[in-house]
C-alpha cells in the first residue's frame, strides 16, 4: 500500500477488537473489551498495572489468543495469532524493554532481515547506508550509522526501534507499549516529532502508557481500561486529566478496603525512628530523598514505573550508587553501606523485584534458600546446625503456608507465589530491623498476595521497620501506615492512614498534586524529564 | 514423604554411584583377576591423583568457573619449591620443601582468583593463559626431571601404611572427606554453592561473592599442589611433563560426578563417585587387553552417557517431586497455589 493511498482515506478503520475476553488460569485479564482504532490516529491505552493493557498488546501482536471474541484487520478477520501473521498484516510491536543485538552496529540493526543486495547476492552497503542516512535525517535522530548498538544508551536504543518499526519495517498499524519509560529528554522531543509526522502519513498508532501527562500530549482519542474492560473512549477534545483518572481509579473503590484494615493496626503504637535516610541523590535518576521509618511502621513508596523506586530501596542497601547522601540507623551515626553485606550486618535487608534474577539460587533447595541470609547475620560458628536449620525452616514454611513436598526440594519446582514467599522468608528470618520490600506482589496470584501481606502486617511489623513498593496502589493502601509519592525521582507528597484516598494518591504519583502539597509541582503538559532505567 | 519417593529421589541424586555399581558388577563377572584386593587397591592407588585433581576442578565448577591451570600447577608447585630450597638451603627438611610446594600452589590459586574476579576476566580464558604460562616456565626451568628427591617427600606418592596399602590413598580419601564436611556442614561450603547458583543473588542477599570464589581457586591451586607431591612421589622424581592432560581429565571426572559446569549444583561424593568410575573402566579395560586408544572412546563415551542421564535425571526428579506435591495436596485438601 503506498502513501497516497493511505492519505486517501483517514478516519477509516483500521483495527477493530470486538468483544474480546482473555481467561488465565485464576484470573480473567480481559472481559468483553471492545475498542475501534482508526486510520491517522494515535490511540492511547492507559490504565493501572493489571488492569489488562499488557495482555491486549499481546493480543494485537499475535503473541496469545484470546478466549472468545474476534479481532478484524481492515475489516477482515484476523485469525492467525502468531507475530508473523500480525507482520503480515502490518502490524508491528516496539516493547517495552529494547532488544538488540549487541556487537551490530546501527545500519546493521536497521536493516536486519531485509538487507539489500545486488543481483549476485551480495549485500549493498552503499545503498543501504544512503538510504539510511537520508531516513535519519528527517526523523532528526543524528546518530552515527557505524556505532555499535552496546554503545547506545537505552533510550537511544529505543528511539532506534521505534523508528525501524516506522520506516523501515514499513507497518501501517505501530504499538508502541510503554516506550517512553527509558527516553531521556532529548529523545523523547524526536519521539514526539516522529508520532506527529507518521499520524500525518495515515498510520495508526496504539501509545500504550500509564502516564497521563503524555497520552494527553500525543493521543486523539484515549480508551481507559479497569478491570479487563474498555472503560470508556475519550475524544481528544474530551481530555482531562481529572477524568481520566478517576476513570482510571474507579469510583470510591479503594476507601472501604483500607478503612477495614486500619481497625486491625489501630492498637499498635509506632516505636523509635529505626532509619532515617537523608538527602539521597543520585544524577538524572532520583534527588534530594529524605524520610524516617519507624519501628513497626509499614511505609509505602508508590510512583510509576521509572520514577527511581527500585533504586531508591538498592541504594539504601548499598547495591545502587549515590552520589550524595547519609543514613542513620536507631543510635547510630552517618553511614552508607558500601555492599549488602554491610547492610545486613547492620539490620538492613533488601527483597528484591526481580525474584528469580536477584532473589533466589534456583538450584539449591528451599532449605538452603531460605536460610541463606540467617546464616549470614545471625549464625555466628562457621559450622551450621543442621538441627536448628531444618526447624527453622519448617517453621518459615508454616508461617509463610509455602507450598513444598519437602524442605529439599529444588527452590526452582516451587510456582512463582511460593518462590516469593521462600524470599519472603529469607528476609524475615534475618530479624533485621529494616526490611526494604521491593514490590514483593509482583506477578502472583490473590492467595500469594494476600498471605503475604498478611504476614507482612502482622508478622513483620513485629520486629521491624517496613519500607514497601508495589506495581499498584491496591496493596499499599491495605496495609501501609502512611504512602510517599514518588514523581520523576522526587518525594512530591507524603499521606498519612487517615488521608488515603485512591484517587487523589494516583494523581500525585502522575504528577497531579493536591493544593498544598509540600513539593514543587511539575504541571507543565510536557513531561520535563523522564527518568531512565 | 514415603520411603519410596525417598529412595527414588536418593537414587536419582547419586545416580553417578548406581553406574558405578553397574560397572563394577559388570566387571567383576567378565574381567579375570578383577575382583581381587590388590586390584581394588590398584584402582584407589591409580586414581588418587586424577582424584585430588577432580576435587580441586570440581570446587571451582562448583562456582561456575573452570580452573585448567591444575595440571600445571601440579607440576610447577613442587617442582619450583625443590629448586629453590636446593640453590638456597640445601638439605632443609622435607616438610618446608612440601610447605612451600602448597604456598606456591595456593599463590597460583589466588592470583587466579583475583584475576578473574577484580579483572572480571573469563575463567576460561585466564586457566587457560596460566596452564600455558606456568607450563612454559617449567619447561624453562626444569630441563628433563629433577631426581634424588628425599624420602620424606616421595613418601606420600610411593609409601605404604597400614596393611601396606598405598598412603597417596589415605590421603586422597582424606581430603574427600574434609571437603565433604567443609560443602555439608560450613558456611562457607553453602556460600560457596549459592555463589555458584546465582552470584547476583547471592551478592544481594549478603554473601561475599569474589571473596567466596577467591578462596575456591586458592583451595584448587592448594589441592593441585598436592596432588603434584603425590605424582612426584609415584614417579620419584618431576619431569617437566607432568601432569600433561590432567586438566580435560580432572573436568571429566567432576561433570561425570554430577558436577554442572554453570556452577551450583553438585557434591563432593559425586566427585569421587566420578573418580572411581574413570579409574575402573581405566583398569578393566587395560586388563582385558583393550587397545589404549579405545580406552579414550571408551572414557568419551561415558561422558557422552553421563550428559545424557544428567538431563534424563532433572525431568525425573521434578516428576517425581511433582507427583508428591499432588499427593500432599490430595492428603489435605487444599487448593493448589
Amino acid at each position: 500500500m503506498n502513501e497516497t493511498e493511505l492519505i486517501s482515506k483517514p478516519g477509516e478503520i483500521v483495527l477493530e477488537v470486538k468483544d474480546i475476553s482473555k481467561v488465565f488460569p485464576g484470573t480473567v485479564a480481559l472481559q468483553h473489551a471492545s475498542i475501534v482504532f482508526k486510520r491517522g490516529e494515535v490511540h492511547g491505552i492507559i490504565g493501572k498495572n493489571g488492569a489488562g493493557k499488557s495482555t491486549l498488546v499481546s493480543i494485537l501482536s499475535g503473541i496469545i489468543r484470546p478466549s472468545a471474541g474476534q479481532v478484524f484487520v481492515k475489516g477482515k478477520l484476523f485469525t492467525g495469532f502468531s507475530p508473523v501473521h500480525a507482520k503480515k498484516e502490518g502490524i508491528t510491536i516496539a516493547p517495552q524493554r529494547p532488544e538488540t543485538i549487541p556487537d551490530f552496529t546501527v545500519i546493521q540493526s536497521l536493516f536486519l532481515p531485509n538487507y539489500y543486495q545486488n543481483a549476485t547476492g551480495i549485500l549493498d552497503w552503499r545503498r543501504m547506508a544512503a538510504d539510511a542516512r537520508q531516513i535519519m535525517k528527517s526523523t532528526g535522530f543524528e546518530i552515527d550509522l557505524n556505532r555499535r548498538m552496546s554503545d547506545l544508551t537505552l533510550s537511544e536504543q529505543q528511539l532506534f526501534l521505534i523508528i525501524k518499526a516506522f520506516y523501515f519495517e514499513k507497518a501501517d498499524i505501530v504499538i508502541l507499549d510503554e516506550v517512553t519509560t527509558s527516553f531521556s529528554g532529548k529523545e523523547q522531543a524526536l519521539f514526539f516529532q516522529i508520532i506527529e509526522a507518521q499520524r500525518k502519513l495515515g498510520k495508526s498508532i496504539i501509545f500504550i502508557s500509564h502516564r497521563i501527562d503524555e497520552v494527553m500530549v500525543i493521543c486523539d482519542r484515549v480508551t481507559v481500561i479497569r478491570d479487563g474492560r474498555a472503560i470508556k473512549t475519550v475524544d481528544r477534545s474530551g481530555l482531562e486529566k481529572d477524568l481520566l483518572c478517576s476513570l482510571i481509579v474507579g469510583e470510591g473503590s479503594g476507601d472501604l478496603q483500607s478503612c477495614e484494615i486500619q481497625e486491625d493496626r489501630s492498637h499498635q503504637a509506632l516505636g523509635e525512628v529505626v532509619l532515617r535516610v537523608e538527602g539521597f541523590n543520585r544524577r538524572s535518576v532520583f534527588e534530594d530523598i529524605s524520610f524516617s521509618l519507624r519501628h513497626g511502621e509499614i511505609l509505602g513508596i508508590a510512583g510509576l514505573v521509572g520514577s527511581g523506586r527500585t533504586e531508591i530501596l538498592k541504594a539504601i542497601a548499598g547495591i545502587y550508587p549515590l552520589d550524595s547522601g547519609a543514613l542513620k540507623l536507631s543510635g547510630g551515626s552517618s553511614t552508607r553501606f558500601k555492599d549488602p553485606n554491610r547492610s545486613l550486618q547492620e539490620g538492613v535487608v533488601y527483597f528484591p523485584e526481580d525474584r528469580d534474577e536477584e532473589g533466589l539460587v534456583g538450584t539449591l533447595s528451599v532449605r538452603k534458600n531460605a536460610t541463606l541470609s540467617y546464616l549470614i547475620r545471625i549464625a555466628v560458628r562457621s559450622l551450621i546446625r543442621q538441627q536448628k536449620e531444618r526447624n527453622l525452616t519448617r517453621e518459615l514454611i508454616e508461617t509463610l503456608e509455602i507450598l513444598t513436598s519437602s524442605q529439599e526440594e529444588d527452590v526452582q519446582n516451587l510456582s512463582g507465589g511460593n518462590r516469593q514467599k521462600v524470599l519472603a522468608g529469607r528476609v524475615w528470618a534475618t530479624q533485621a530491623k529494616v526490611l526494604l520490600l521491593d514490590e514483593p506482589t509482583k506477578g502472583i496470584d490473590i492467595a500469594a498476595k494476600e498471605s503475604i501481606l498478611n504476614s507482612v502486617k502482622t508478622k513483620m511489623t513485629q520486629i521491624a521497620g517496613i519500607v514497601i513498593t508495589s506495581p499498584g496502589l491496591e496493596d499499599l493502601l491495605s496495609i501501609c501506615d502512611r504512602i510517599l509519592v514518588l514523581y520523576n525521582g522526587r518525594l512530591v507528597d507524603e499521606f498519612q492512614r487517615e488521608q488515603f484516598d485512591e484517587m487523589v494518591i494516583y494523581q500525585a504519583i502522575q504528577g497531579i498534586l493536591r493544593p498544598g502539597a509540600n513539593a514543587t509541582p511539575n504541571n507543565s503538559n510536557e513531561p520535563e524529564r523522564i527518568i531512565g532505567r | 514423604m514415603n520411603k519410596g519417593v525417598w529412595l527414588q529421589l536418593t537414587l536419582l541424586d547419586n545416580l553417578i554411584w548406581v553406574l558405578f555399581t553397574f560397572f563394577f558388577i559388570i566387571m567383576s563377572i567378565y574381567v579375570p583377576n578383577f575382583l581381587s584386593v590388590n586390584n581394588i587397591t590398584n584402582i584407589f592407588y591409580h586414581s588418587s591423583i586424577l582424584g585430588v585433581l577432580v576435587l580441586a576442578q570440581g570446587l571451582v565448577l562448583l562456582t561456575g568457573n573452570l580452573d585448567l591451570s591444575v595440571e600445571s600447577t601440579l607440576c610447577f608447585a613442587p617442582g619450583i619449591a625443590i629448586l629453590v630450597t636446593n640453590a638456597l638451603v640445601p638439605g632443609i627438611s622435607p616438610i618446608f620443601q612440601i610447605a612451600l610446594a602448597l604456598f606456591i600452589g595456593m599463590l597460583v590459586g589466588w592470583l587466579n582468583g583475583f584475576l578473574i574476579t577484580r579483572l572480571k576476566m573469563n575463567a576460561l580464558l585466564e586457566s587457560l593463559s596460566m596452564m600455558t604460562i606456568l607450563r612454559g616456565l617449567v619447561l624453562f626451568l626444569v630441563p628433563f626431571a629433577i631426581t634424588g628427591l628425599p624420602q620424606g617427600f616421595t613418601v606420600f606418592g610411593n609409601g605404604r601404611w597400614l596393611f601396606n596399602i598405598p598412603v597417596a590413598i589415605f590421603v586422597m580419601l582424606g581430603l574427600y572427606l574434609i571437603f565433604a564436611f567443609i560443602m555439608g556442614a560450613t558456611r562457607f561450603g553453602r556460600f560457596l554453592i549459592a555463589s555458584g547458583g546465582n552470584p547476583r543473588a547471592s551478592f544481594i542477599a549478603g554473601v561475599k561473592v569474589n571473596k567466596i570464589i577467591i578462596t575456591a581457586f586458592v583451595l584448587s591451586g592448594l589441592l593441585a599442589a598436592i596432588a603434584g607431591i603425590l605424582a612426584a612421589g609415584r614417579q620419584g622424581s618431576i619431569s617437566n611433563a607432568m601432569g600433561t592432560g590432567l586438566a580435560i581429565q580432572s573436568l571429566s571426572g567432576a561433570i561425570l560426578g554430577g558436577i554442572a559446569l554453570s556452577g551450583g549444583r553438585g557434591t563432593v561424593f559425586g566427585m569421587l563417585g566420578g573418580t572411581l568410575l574413570l579409574g575402573l573402566i581405566d583398569n578393566s579395560l587395560t586388563l582385558a587387553g583393550v587397545n589404549v586408544y579405545l580406552l579414550n572412546v571408551a572414557k568419551g563415551s561415558l561422558i557422552l552417557i553421563a550428559l545424557v542421564l544428567d538431563s534424563a535425571k532433572t525431568i525425573a526428579r521434578a516428576s517425581l517431586l511433582y507427583r508428591e506435591k499432588l499427593r500432599i495436596l490430595e492428603k489435605t485438601g487444599s487448593a493448589i497455589r
